[in-house]
This record gives structure tokens, C-alpha cells and sequence, in this order.
């Protein structure tokens, strides 16, 4: 019987690697597969970015924004310096790191405190922050021409082109090759100690303390690096899309995410590297499909938008009910 | 011997709010009587959706974030109200009436979803909210349209401002306003609120009130003693969600625009922040904590953006500050809420 | 004429027989105790008589059912309630937070009807709260109770909300029998003597009771007739009259006294290992209050004691799952108050009787489950890359092949998901996750529970056999008296929350059974 379970292990690897070479084809064939590679290094980590937290027990992240405001905030410090080049984007992302570091344990602490909400909690923590860091884009004193506005000459602009630091600086196959790096990472953390201590504190917490893991210390690590991982990821997509993109725009970030990573296999309780790799081929293709064919349909191209996050919304949904109620008490 | 320190323990959330707020109002600098008259106004608008709170509270269900989903029938039965072109106060009751039935259809769904998510009400209502606001949106512009009043020009569609003036005050108007020291106090609005109040009450007192109540109290044992648990919180957001689509509804008739597209949205959000913040928690609700908090919640609401441009310059800031305490407001009250479960 | 007859009710969860062909009749009017040690399936039986959700979850029963010589089908509690069965639980189904009038007319309320329920139904009804006021102060006083109806349950003990229940069952109109869990293990000898008296008038009107009790005195005192169960096996039923306190108490432990395992070439040591200084915990209903006592190093000594008393909190203490107030010490380390990390380090194991919940991981792999926890503590298990920790699973593998040997667990391999094993082998997959700790003291709890008799006996004799050969400290927590008779030196007593005796294993099993009903002075 448990050749069998192995065998199922074996089998959704498997599976899913073939999907990813059916989808490569396809788009090979339709000449959109450099596309497709884009998108996929751009939007991976946010996707992978929500592994540790469910594999640590707290759950979906909703509170990722948290993250991405992390390596915002290195974007445009390494921006305002003048940095330029890979220069920029390694100082980006070391400054995120740092500050992501230290509000996901913070964030994680919090999290310690209202056990079972982690997910409502966390999507209002994201809105929250996502807001006060607007305040702080607009009064923080930033004097760099890139990114102020014009007229004024104080606060920063709402899109920040990354034209002379690092936008572009990647190409498809720097980003690629920096998602499966994390990927690999990740995937060897989870065989340590202290990554098997992780999982077992997320599967179950009693089990865990029987075993002389304290739970509470492995959820904040875990939301540590998710968070971490939230700052590197965003400053990856920037730098594919071109642009920073502030205030509003990181607030519906952690749905795509989530949904991502739902797609891919994962639940609310578990989730593997391998979910958040299906996921995000899978969920860019369907992107990459059905743009063109959403455009026909709707004359407005904002609506792709629209479409891609009632998707979003509908598979975090499903995932939901699928997973069904909690034992309350 | 109540001091001053026990207060605070027990009313925390709603006592940092006063402070806020009267902060908030020394620094913005406008005048009391204005700010007044502007709570008033709000207090009408807002009150009734954030009574509509109460019921679910107190079936265990935490905050009904699918809250949106009502507003939006009462949206839908608006748009039709302005299409038949019914005037006045008998316009607004018709739009009453046309989203009772949208209503309990969506509560319908809404209660099936988390009857599926028990213990996860409060996510699954956010996220519902966001998924059928989605749909809501993508069926509203791509809908064959052919009214003038409603439709956009080329037929595909409806308008994202429709207005709302053949309705607009006329709740509040009815059949007149008072002044009470020279405030204008929409009379009628606030009896109609009163008349929820007075619904509430009498549910509490009926047998499905008891349902309810042990049902959100322990629901186990409420299950095991023969309560079918699944058809009273049914009954729960159901009713909820009529007074939600009720409660905007009369928002609407308020501000006389109906922005299509983003009216409903930030409701459920700002009805929740008005109930925590007047001190209810995810386990129990009552009409004080929904009157005080809407007074409290929108105090603020109101002399944040002038307090925001007095302090940076800028009133812009005041908008981000004033979405920031709203949301903040909702994870400070979930954390002192739920100090208390820290158990696995 | 028979109120309630079951015929050939069988009940399994998952592979164990927790109910084998059990057939009992109850008379009209008579009050019928069931008696029996835990675990030998009465719960399971009221639960099936009620209609309780958890049977239906777990693949429901087999036999039938019938009431006033009618076949009945009971499959919701509600079903139970129109069948005029009632049952008052040893987990009280009292709800905190409301008062006393709410929870005894619980779903069963007074009520008047207004103009809105005339249309709309019965839900929109007025509770008559005022009448249910009044009623509950009647049924209070007429059982000689203080308790006022307005009174919040959260200010009541313990013994004062089982008459609450009480009174939720006898003021129903259509009940015909009305059963009671362990009515009086939280009870007062007053508040017992008053739960006679109220049954004794309650059958005298005509509603049958049956109540299950581990206390032999109360079933002789009360009882028109008894039923033994034990093992899920029905060992028969017998009037009052013509039946003894002893023989009563032999049939419901069973007759291995005889076979005393040989412990006697057991080194008795003077060293203290580990001890408890006024120790108090409280986890859910269960408390312990002020334990104190000291534990020699080598020795198996056992934990004996009605249920809900005491038993299960200790474990947990010693295991650091839950908080504590006093003192503990192990090799004259002092504990840290619920950090299981700590106890584990200095030499603790803990075996916990929440097999499933706490103990294992049943979606992981044997070798998961027994290397996981001596990998993160001792280290053990490692591949060190560099300064990084790699878990070595080849090792872990090999050591969980040598475990399955040395215990004998039947399964294909060690990556075989746990909860695929039967409970048994389950349970020496945590024994071996115990073990591979290499701990001073091992703490095990219920090991034996919902396991067949064979697998009882191998599991600890093994238990014995490593203590003898590597020294190692056994704490025995137990509901099984008769094991802890057999294999430990020293039984400990707890009874009400305190520590009523450290009785040795050599002494008649007389003085146990009323040790744990009644309590008796410390040795």
C-alpha cells in the first residue's frame, strides 16, 4: 500500500512535469514560449513565496504585501543612491531582505497572537501596511528626478520607470534562473533539521511539541522567508515589467499569489516547491492563452485585469470550501 | 467601583478611538458644528448596514465580509428603480423591495459557502465578496443595454455613474427634516434604523434568536441537543444580507450617486471597523456597539484628511491615513479578541 | 414489558471491537446500572442509544434496537429525544456563558406564539421565559437545590452543573428512560446522596434509568439490576439482590490476579530519578491539585484512578505540554514550566494517551514518526554539509528497520504512512519514537488502550524487559488497574485531584477498587 502512496508522490511530479513540457510546446509552437518564460520567472517567487507559510502552519499569506513593500522600498532606496545596473538590483534586494527579515518576524509574532484568523488578520495587515506606506511614499524625502514628481518636486510618483537602474537587467533567463535557484534552495531547507522542525510544527502542533519542536518559534521562520522571499520576488517582476509600481498597486498582489500556488496542487495545509512551480506554468499559461481571446470578447483591455483576479478569487474560493470547516473547539 | 483603568480594559478599542478622534479634531481645525452635522448625515447613511452586522456576530460566524454581496442587490434593485423612473420616498421603498428577493437569493449562497467553511467564516466571506463583486463587475459592462439612462453610449454595458437624484434625500427628507440646535437630523432615516433595532431585539426574544445565540455560543453541544445548526446561520446571513442590501440602499439615497463599479466595495470593510470599533468583538455584537461605533468610526473618518493636511501638507494623506486606521482598527480588535484562543 | 431492548449491537472504529454482540433489556420504571472499566465499551453504547453525530461519522453499528417492543431506527439525537431517551453526559453538555433556566430548557424552551408565527412558523415564537423561570426554580427545589434559575452557569462547580443536566432530562414529557455517564464522579457525598434519592423518585414514576458508574457501592445502593461489560462483551446481567460487591468487581477487572509477572528479580534502587514538589495543572475539565511525590530510579510504577480525577493531566504535566504550577525535577534538574523541548533534553519521554492526535503524525512515514523527534534533539540522524543539518534518511531508515524488529511491528516497510497500521502498532511506533530518545524516564499513557490482548501483552513486556536491561524509569499511566497490578511495583492513586495513596502492587485488589472510589490513606 505504500509503494502505492510513493508511487502517487512520483506520479503528481511526473504529471506535472509533463504538463509543463505540453505547455512549453504550445507556446513554443505559437511563438510565445519567451513570453511565457518571462512571465513565469517574474511572477514565480510571489507564487513560491507562499510555500513556507503553509508548510510552517500559518496558511495562505495574505499578508505578503508586507513583503513586497520590503523590497519596494530597496528598489527606490538603491533608485534615490543612483545605483544603475546589477549593481542597483543587488543593492535592491539586499535592502529588502534586510527590512523583510525583520518585519516577517514581527509580522510572524503577531500572527503567534491570533491563531486560526492568520488569514483575515493577515489580508488586513497587508491592506493596512499597503496604505501606510503610501503615506510614506509621499512625505519619505526622496529627491531623485526618476522618481518625484515633476510638478513639485516632492513625494514619489505612483509608476517609477526603472529605465536607468534595473529594469530589464535580468532578461528572461536571469529571472528563470533566480526562481529555481530559490526553488532549489527552498526545496533543500525543507530536508534540514530545521526545515523538517518546520514542517512538523505546521502539520501539527501538538505532534510537534511531543516531539520538542515549539511551534511558535518555527511559524515566525516560516513567515520570516516567505516574507523575504515576497521582497526578492517583487523586485524580480519590477525589473521584468520595467516599472516600479507603488501605493495601490500591491494590494490584490497577494490573491494572484495565493491563487498561483492553490493552482499548482497545494492546500491550505500543504503545499510543496513543486505546487508553487505547477502553479505559476500553469497559471501564466492560461494568461498568456487567453489575453487575446479575453481582448476579443471585451473591448476594454483592463478587463484581462478583471478577469485574471475574479479567477484569482474564484480558485482561493474553492480552495476554501474544498478544505471545508475547522474543528472549532 | 469602576476606575478609570477597568474601563479601559473592558472598552480598550472604542477608548482609543475617542482619543484619536478628539485628537484628530483639534488638528484639523474645523469647526465642531460643522463636523456635526457631517457625523449626522453619516450616521444615517451608514447605520443601518452596520446594525446588519449583528446577527451573524452573534451566530458564531464571525464578521460577515460577504456584506458586499448584499449591497450589491440593493445596487441592482436601484438600477432598476431608476430605469421604471419611480420618484421620491416611493422609489426608495420600491428598491426596498426589489432586493429583498435578489438578497436572500445571494444570502442563500453565501450561508451554503460557509455552512462549507465552518471556522473559516471570515476569510470565506472575503474572499466570496471579492469573487462575486468580480463577476458582478464583468457582467455590468459586458450586459446589451439599450436604456439611455443607465446604458452606455454603443449599447454594451451599463454607465459607472448613474444618478441618483430622483431618489436623492428622499428617505431622509420624509416628510421633513428637524433641527435640533441648528443640527439637521434626517428623521425618518433614523427611525427606519430604529425599526431594525426593534426587529433585532424581537428576534432575540423568539426561539430562532435562542437558536442563534447558542448556536454561536457552542455549537457542538447546540448540535448534539438537536439545534440543526446549518439552517440557523443559514437564517442568519440570509437576514443579514436583506439588511445589507436595505442598508445600502439607503446609503445610496444619501449621496445621490451611484458609482456602479465601486459603491459596494469598501462597505462591508467600513461596517466592520464601525462595529469593532464600537467595542464589539467577533463573538458578540449589540445595537450600542453598532451605534457608538459608527459615530466613532466616522468621527474620525471625518477629520482625518483635514488632520492629515494640516500635519504633511498634504490631503491626499489623509486618505491613505484614514484607510490605514480602518483597516488597522480590524486586526487590532481580532488580536485583543482573540488573546484569549491561543490554544491549538 | 421492556422499555429498551438491544439485541446484537456491534460497533468497531476502524479495525477495533469496541462493542462485540451485545444484547441488554431494561425493564419499565427500574433503575438498571452498567458497570465496567474504561474502555469496555459502554460510552460507545449510550452514544449509539442517543443518536450521538460521532457514530453515524464513524460508520455506524450493527444489531437493533427496540423500544416498548417496537424496532426503532435512532440515528440523530434528535431522533433519540422523540424516542423519549434522554442522556446526561459525564462531558457536560452545559453551555458557560448562558444561565441556568437556558441550558435546562436548552432546545426544548416554552414558548408563546405572536401574530409574525402564526405566518411565518414556529421559529418566530416568544420564549416564555418567565414560565421557564419558574419551572426551573420548581425542579431546583424539589431537588433539594440551591441553584436559582437566573444564576450564569460559568459560577457553578462542577457537581452542581451534572444536576442541571439532570434537570434538563426529568423535565421532559415524553421520556421514558433517561441515562446517566458517571453521574457522580464530581459529586459530594451529599450531592450523591441526593442523586439517589432524586433517581429513586424519578423511577418510581415510571421513566427507567440507567446509569453507568465505575462505583461499586453506589450500584449496590441504588441499583434494581446490574450489567457487566467488559471488553465489549456483555459478562451478564444480575438483581441486585443476588449478587456481591466482590464478585461484581471480579467480573468487571477480570481474574488475572494470579499471574504475577516476575518483577521480583527486579533490583530495587534508593536513588530518586525524578520528583514532583506540589505540582498543579488544569487542562480542560481535568485538574490535579498539590501532587507531590518522588520517583526511585529503575522502578515502573504505575498511575492509577477513576477518569476526569486527575490521570490525564499528568502526563501532559510530566511531558511539558501543558502549564504547570510547583516544581519538577529530574537528576536534580529543575523543569521549565510547559517547555517540552527542556523536559525531552533532560531525559523525559512522554508517551501520550492522544495516540492519534499528539503522538503520531499518521499522514507521515514510520521512520518519520520515529526519528523526527531524536533527530531535532539529539542530533541524532545527521548529515552535516558543511555547517548545514541534511537529515540522514538512509539512517533513519536502518534504525526504524532495527525498531521494527526489536518491537515487532507489523508493517511492509519503514516508509510505510503510519496510520495505516492498526492501533497497536501503532502504538509501538511511539514507544519506539520514545525510545529513540534515549531517555532516563519513559511516561506512557493508556498504552494499552483499544488494543487486542496479544499486542497488550507484548508491548509491555517489552516495556519491562528494557527497564530491567537499561535501568530505565517507567512511569505507567493507566485506566487498566489490573495491568498496573501486574507489571508496576507501585501504583500511585489519584482520586479528586489529589493524590490519595501510593499503594504497592502486592497489595488485595480490594484495597484498589476502594482506593479509586473512594480514596483511603497515604502509605
Amino acid at each position: 500500500m505504500t509503494q502505492k502512496n510513493n508511487k502517487k508522490e512520483n506520479m503528481f511530479a511526473i504529471f506535472s512535469g509533463v504538463i509543463i513540457i505540453i505547455i512549453a510546446c504550445v507556446l513554443f509552437k505559437k511563438g510565445t514560449l519567451i513570453d511565457f518564460l518571462n512571465r513565469v520567472g517574474m511572477n514565480g517567487i510571489l507564487v513560491l513565496s507562499m510555500v513556507p507559510t503553509i508548510i510552517c502552519g500559518v496558511g495562505l499569506n495574505f499578508g505578503i504585501s508586507i513583503g513586497i513593500l520590503c523590497g519596494l522600498f530597496g528598489g527606490v532606496l538603491s533608485i534615490e543612491i543612483g545605483l544603475t545596473g546589477i549593481l542597483s538590483f543587488v543593492f535592491a534586494v539586499f535592502v529588502g531582505i534586510i527590512l523583510s527579515a525583520i518585519t516577517g518576524i514581527l509580522y510572524g509574532k503577531l500572527l503567534n497572537g491570533i491563531k486560526g484568523d492568520e488569514m483575515t488578520v493577515g489580508t488586513y495587515v497587508g491592506f493596512s501596511m499597503v496604505s501606510l506606506m503610501s503615506i510614506a511614499w509621499v512625505i519619505l524625502p526622496f529627491k531623485s528626478p526618476d522618481m518625484v514628481w515633476t510638478i513639485g518636486g516632492k513625494g514619489l510618483r505612483t509608476t517609477i520607470s526603472l529605465e536607468n537602474s534595473f529594469g530589464g537587467v535580468l532578461g528572461v533567463f536571469g529571472s528563470i534562473f533566480i526562481f529555481i535557484l530559490l526553488c532549489i534552495l527552498l526545496y533543500g531547507f525543507l530536508h534540514t533539521k530545521t526545515g523538517i522542525a518546520m514542517k512538523t510544527a505546521g502539520i501539527k502542533p501538538k505532534y510537534a511539541l511531543n516531539c520538542g519542536i515549539k511551534p511558535d518559534k518555527y511559524r515566525i521562520l516560516g513567515v520570516m522567508i516567505s516574507n523575504i522571499f515576497g521582497a526578492i520576488g517583487i523586485l524580480v517582476y519590477s525589473s521584468g515589467y520595467g516599472f516600479l509600481q507603488l501605493y495601490q498597486a500591491p494590494l490584490m498582489m497577494p490573491f494572484a499569489a495565493v491563487a498561483g500556488v492553490l493552482i499548482g496542487g497545494a492546500t491550505i495545509k500543504k503545499a510543496s516547491v513543486l505546487n508553487a512551480l505547477l502553479g505559476v506554468c500553469i497559471f501564466q499559461f492560461l494568461m498568456t492563452v487567453s489575453t487575446p481571446f479575453i481582448n476579443s470578447i471585451f473591448s476594454d483591455s483592463s478587463l484581462s485585469d478583471s478577469v485574471r483576479m475574479v479567477i484569482s478569487y474564484g480558485v482561493v474560493l474553492f480552495a476554501l470550501v474544498r478544505q471545508g470547516g475547522r474543528r472549532i473547539k | 467601583m469602576k476606575t478609570l483603568k477597568n474601563i479601559f480594559k473592558d472598552y480598550t478599542v472604542p477608548c482609543i478611538f475617542i482619543l484619536l478622534g478628539i485628537i484628530g479634531f483639534l488638528i484639523s481645525g474645523l469647526s465642531f458644528k460643522m463636523v456635526i452635522n457631517d457625523l449626522i448625515e453619516r450616521l444615517g447613511r451608514n447605520l443601518f448596514i452596520v446594525l446588519s452586522l449583528i446577527i451573524p456576530i452573534s451566530a458564531g460566524m464571525g464578521i460577515n465580509f460577504a456584506l458586499t454581496v448584499g449591497a450589491m442587490a440593493g445596487q441592482l434593485a436601484v438600477i432598476a428603480v431608476v430605469v421604471m423612473n419611480i420618484e421620491g420616498i416611493g422609489g426608495t421603498f420600491a428598491a426596498f423591495l426589489i432586493s429583498v428577493p435578489i438578497s436572500i437569493i445571494f444570502g442563500l449562497i453565501i450561508g451554503f459557502l460557509m455552512n462549507k467553511t465552518k471556522g473559516r467564516e471570515m476569510i470565506t466571506g472575503l474572499v466570496a465578496a471579492y469573487f462575486f463583486s468580480g463577476i458582478y463587475q464583468l457582467i455590468i459592462l459586458s450586459l446589451p443595454i439599450n436604456n439611455p439612462i443607465i446604458g452606455v453610449e454603443g449599447g454594451k454595458g451599463i454607465k459607472s455613474t448613474i444618478d441618483l437624484g430622483i431618489i436623492k434625500y428622499s428617505l431622509d427628507r420624509f416628510p421633513t427634516y428637524i433641527r435640533v440646535l441648528g443640527i439637521k437630523i434626517p428623521l425618518f432615516t433614523l427611525i427606519i434604523c430604529g425599526l431594525l433595532c426593534v426587529f433585532i431585539w424581537y428576534i432575540g426574544k423568539t426561539k430562532l434568536g435562542q437558536d442563534i445565540k447558542i448556536t454561536g455560543l457552542d455549537i457542538k453541544t447546540a448540535e448534539e441537543k438537536g439545534i440543526n445548526v446549518n439552517k440557523v446561520r443559514i437564517i442568519a446571513i440570509v437576514l443579514s444580507t436583506v439588511f445589507a442590501g436595505i442598508g445600502q440602499i439607503i446609503s445610496l439615497q444619501n449621496i445621490g450617486t451611484l458609482s456602479t463599479f465601486g459603491s459596494h466595495e469598501q462597505v462591508g470593510m467600513y461596517a466592520a471597523a464601525a462595529i469593532l470599533v464600537g467595542g464589539a468583538s467577533i463573538k458578540k455584537a449589540k445595537f450600542t456597539n453598532a451605534i457608538v461605533g459608527t459615530l466613532l468610526f466616522y468621527f474620525l473618518f471625518i477629520v482625518t484628511p483635514k488632520a492629515g493636511a494640516n500635519i504633511f501638507g498634504d490631503t491626499q494623506i489623509g486618505e491613505f491615513f484614514r484607510v490605514f486606521i480602518a483597516y488597522g482598527v480590524i486586526v487590532v480588535a481580532l488580536y485583543i479578541n482573540n488573546k484569549k484562543n491561543k490554544s491549538y | 414489558m421492556n422499555v429498551i431492548e438491544i439485541k446484537n449491537i456491534s460497533k468497531k472504529y476502524g479495525d477495533s471491537v469496541v462493542l462485540d454482540n451485545i444484547s441488554i433489556n431494561i425493564k419499565k420504571g427500574e433503575i438498571h446500572a452498567i458497570l465496567g472499566e474504561n474502555g469496555a465499551g459502554k460510552s460507545t453504547l449510550m452514544n449509539i442509544l442517543c443518536g450521538m453525530p460521532i457514530i453515524e461519522k464513524t460508520g455506524g453499528f450493527e444489531g437493533e434496537i427496540y423500544i416498548e417492543g417496537e424496532k426503532v431506527n435512532i440515528v440523530t439525537p434528535k431522533d433519540a429525544l422523540n424516542f423519549g431517551i434522554g442522556i446526561a453526559k459525564q462531558e457536560l453538555a452545559i453551555i458557560n456563558d448562558i444561565t441556568v433556566w437556558e441550558n435546562i430548557f436548552l432546545n426544548d424552551e416554552i414558548t408563546n406564539k405572536n401574530i409574525i408565527s402564526k405566518i411565518f412558523g414556529k421559529n418566530f415564537e416568544f420564549i416564555d421565559e418567565k414560565s421557564m423561570i419558574n419551572k426551573s426554580n420548581e425542579i431546583m427545589e424539589s431537588m433539594k437545590n440551591n441553584i436559582k434559575a437566573n444564576d450564569v452557569c460559568n459560577k457553578l462547580s462542577i457537581g452542581e452543573k451534572h444536576f442541571i443536566e439532570i434537570a434538563r432530562e426529568i423535565k421532559r414529557k415524553k421520556i421514558k428512560v433517561i441515562i446517566f455517564d458517571e453521574p457522580t464522579s464530581a459529586f459530594t457525598e451529599n450531592e450523591s446522596k441526593v442523586f439517589g434519592e432524586i433517581i429513586r423518585n424519578i423511577s418510581k414514576s415510571g421513566v427507567s434509568i440507567i446509569f453507568i458508574t465505575h462505583k461499586l457501592d453506589e450500584v449496590i445502593k441504588y441499583s434494581d439490576r446490574i450489567t457487566v461489560l467488559r471488553n465489549g462483551k456483555n459478562e451478564g446481567t444480575f438483581d441486585n439482590k443476588n449478587i456481591t460487591k466482590e464478585k461484581l468487581a471480579e467480573l468487571m477487572i477480570g481474574n488475572n490476579q494470579s499471574q504475577v509477572f516476575n518483577k521480583k528479580d527486579k533490583i530495587q534502587c534508593d536513588e530518586i530519578i525524578m520528583s514532583l514538589k506540589n505540582v498543579t495543572a488544569t487542562k480542560g475539565n481535568e485538574s490535579i491539585e498539590d501532587i507531590s511525590v518522588d520517583i526511585y530510579k529503575g522502578e515502573i510504577i504505575g498511575v492509577a484512578g477513576v477518569s476526569g480525577q486527575g490521570r490525564g493531566v499528568f502526563g501532559d504535566v510530566l511531558g511539558g505540554l501543558i502549564n504547570y504550577k510547583g516544581d519538577i525535577y529530574i537528576n536534580g534538574t529543575k523543569l521549565k514550566n510547559g517547555d517540552s523541548e527542556y523536559a525531552i533534553k533532560n531525559g523525559i519521554a512522554y508517551v501520550s494517551d492522544d495516540r492519534k492526535g499528539t503522538g503520531l503524525y499518521l499522514a507521515g512515514s514510520i521512520y518519520e514518526n520515529i526519528c523526527t523527534s531524536a533527530m531535532y534533539i539529539n542530533n541524532k540522524f545527521i548529515k552535516k554539509i558543511g555547517f548545514i543539518n541534511f537529515a540522514n534518511k538512509k539512517e533513519m531508515k536502518k534504525y526504524t528497520e532495527k525498531c521494527i524488529k526489536d518491537l515487532n511491528i507489523k508493517c511492509e516497510n519503514p516508509s510505510q504512512k503510519v496510520g495505516e497500521l492498526s492501533g497497536g502498532n501503532q502504538q509501538k511506533v511511539c514507544i519506539a519514537k520514545a525510545l529513540a530518545l534515549n531517555p532516563s524516564v519513559l511516561v506512557v499513557s493508556e498504552v494499552t488502550r483499544g488494543i487486542d490482548i496479544l499486542a497488550k501483552k507484548n508491548i509491555l513486556e517489552t516495556l519491562v524487559n528494557i527497564s530491567k536491561e537499561k535501568g530505565l524509569t517507567i512511569i505507567m499511566i493507566s485506566s487498566d488497574l489490573n495491568e498496573l497490578i501486574k507489571y508496576c511495583e507501585r501504583i500511585i492513586i489519584l482520586n479528586d485531584k489529589k493524590l490519595r495513596g501510593i499503594l504497592a502492587s502486592s497489595e488485595p485488589s480490594e484495597k484498589f477498587g476502594l482506593a479509586i472510589s473512594e480514596g483511603s490513606e497515604k502509605n
